[in-house]
């Protein structure tokens, strides 16, 4: 009886992860296309939304969980399963708060690294697994978008000389919403998958589910679901911060970061070395900062935003530990309430906390101000240059 | 998704300038097609005359299907590579 009301608790949680995962990650697919205002940010939000959930439906095929090349699933174990998924919370609204684009992917790794340690220790984790498929995919995700980005703006900007503003529009439109949907599926297909494997991984260690069992379909529609209430919702204090904080966008500039990023995410998708979307997103807005006069991005914003990057991972992964300890301090199911309940009251708070100078639909796409001391000031667009 | 197994390099080079090569190429082809088909747009908003404004407009027209097709393709691989 205990274990399936852990089990339960343990599903739920994960439910929860994929909302905020849906809202945190929103900016990624979405920033420039409301930046630019190639799309109302609410029709933004509610097409990805929507196409994340149909994302989620088109292919179950990483719903083994990238976790289980991460720690050994021989030591798996429901506590630690919910330790790692209230350490990826914990990161991933504070993040959000604190307005900053970080990986939930990474976060989730953390997190379920960081109760694997304590509970197992360092033979359960597979160390090799996370520098090849965290570390050095992280690092590479922001340069190789950065040099797309910018490369694809340099030939845009040639080839679109003297176009007419009506035109230029229309044009940058069609190549934002195409890719923004195409965005919102990729992101779909893979970070729902996740929570799906985080279950199904949960399901097996209950014994509810034999090893060899694929995904039940009540898993993927409830992921599918979550991921895409998230999205709706919108996370709008990151859009804010991807689509008016780290540079100013222009039509042209919104049109190239975001067709790098889906050729970027889609290439990295069919080498089999999927890439984080955050990472990608964010590096590929730098390079159409650079890419166009007047060259410039906001350098203190981003050694915010690579910081965070940078303590994703462990901080998450204390966060996961500490929450398993918490857990271990009681027997199982009073340990997982307790932590449970802790994380409840933290969300709470910080979404309180957040009301204050909130980032609404309606204020999104409001000229910037720094948030950062000595934050550059950066000179407004001149009239629409190609 | 690649294993991490002993067999699998730390840092997977080939795979990671494979990624590059593949994105520089498929973005820059996306980016051409919609920034000619918008040339073309504006083009046939200036040149009134009947077969000049059509050609461009063909123009505008392959430069979309063109961009469809790659992104049905990326689509494509999402649902058979993810």
């Amino acid at each position: 009886m205990h274990n399936s009301l852990i089990l339960a608790i343990v599903i739920v949680t994960a439910l929860g992860f994929d909302f905020t995962n849906g809202f945190h990650d929103t900016a990624n697919a979405v920033a420039p296309t409301i930046a630019t205002r190639a799309m109302p940010p609410r029709v933004a939000v509610a097409m990805s939304g929507a196409l994340n959930l149909v994302g989620a439906f088109l292919s179950l095929k990483v719903a083994a969980t990238i976790a289980s090349h991460i720690v050994n699933p021989a030591y798996v174990t429901l506590p630690v399963i919910f330790g790692g998924l209230v350490g990826a919370i914990f990161w991933n609204v504070t993040t959000w708060f604190l307005r900053v684009p970080s990986s939930s992917s990474h976060a989730l790794i953390g997190g379920v690294v960081g109760a694997m340690l304590v509970h197992a220790g360092s033979q359960a984790v597979y160390w090799h697994g996370i520098i090849s498929l965290v570390v050095a995919p992280g690092i590479a995700a922001p340069i190789i978008a950065l040099v797309v980005a910018g490369t694809a703006l340099l030939l845009a900007r040639l080839i679109l000389r003297g176009t007419d503003r009506r035109s230029l529009d229309a044009g940058t439109r069609v190549g934002q919403i195409g890719s923004s949907a195409l965005l919102s599926i990729a992101h779909g297909t893979n970070d729902a998958q996740k929570t799906m494997g985080i279950i199904t991984l949960a399901l097996i260690a209950n014994g509810s589910l034999s090893a060899s069992s694929s995904t039940p379909t009540w898993v993927v529609i409830v992921c599918g679901l979550a991921i895409a209430g998230g999205t709706y919702v919108g996370g709008w204090r990151i859009i804010r911060t991807m689509g008016h904080g780290v540079t100013h966008l222009s039509a042209t500039q919104g049109f190239s970061s975001q067709i790098a990023s889906s050729t970027v995410i889609l290439s990295s998708s069919h080498f089999g070395l999927p890439l984080s979307t955050t990472y990608v997103a964010t590096g590929s807005i730098v390079g159409s900062g650079l890419g166009a006069p007047p060259h410039l991005v906001r350098w203190r914003l981003l050694g915010r935003v690579g910081t965070a990057w940078i303590v994703t991972l462990p901080a998450a992964g204390i966060c996961g530990a500490l929450a398993f300890g918490l857990e271990s301090i009681f027997n199982e199911t009073a340990g997982v309430f307790v932590t449970g309940l802790a994380l409840i009251g933290y969300c709470v708070a910080v979404f309180a906390r957040s009301r204050r100078g909130a980032v609404t639909p309606d204020n999104v796409n409001d000229p910037w101000e720094p948030r950062v001391a000595g934050e550059e000031s950066l000179p407004p667009l001149s009239s629409e240059v190609a | 998704m690649v294993m991490a197994t002993k067999a699998t390099p730390l840092i997977a080079w080939n795979t990671l300038a494979e990624i590059f090569v593949f994105s520089l190429v498929a973005g820059l082809l996306i980016v051409t097609l919609l920034s000619i088909g918008t040339q073309a747009l504006s083009q046939s908003r200036r040149d009134q005359s009947g077969p000049v404004r059509v050609a461009y407009q063909g123009v505008v027209a392959f430069a979309l299907l063109s961009t469809a097709a790659l992104i049905g393709w990326g689509l494509y691989l999402v649902i058979h590579k993810s």
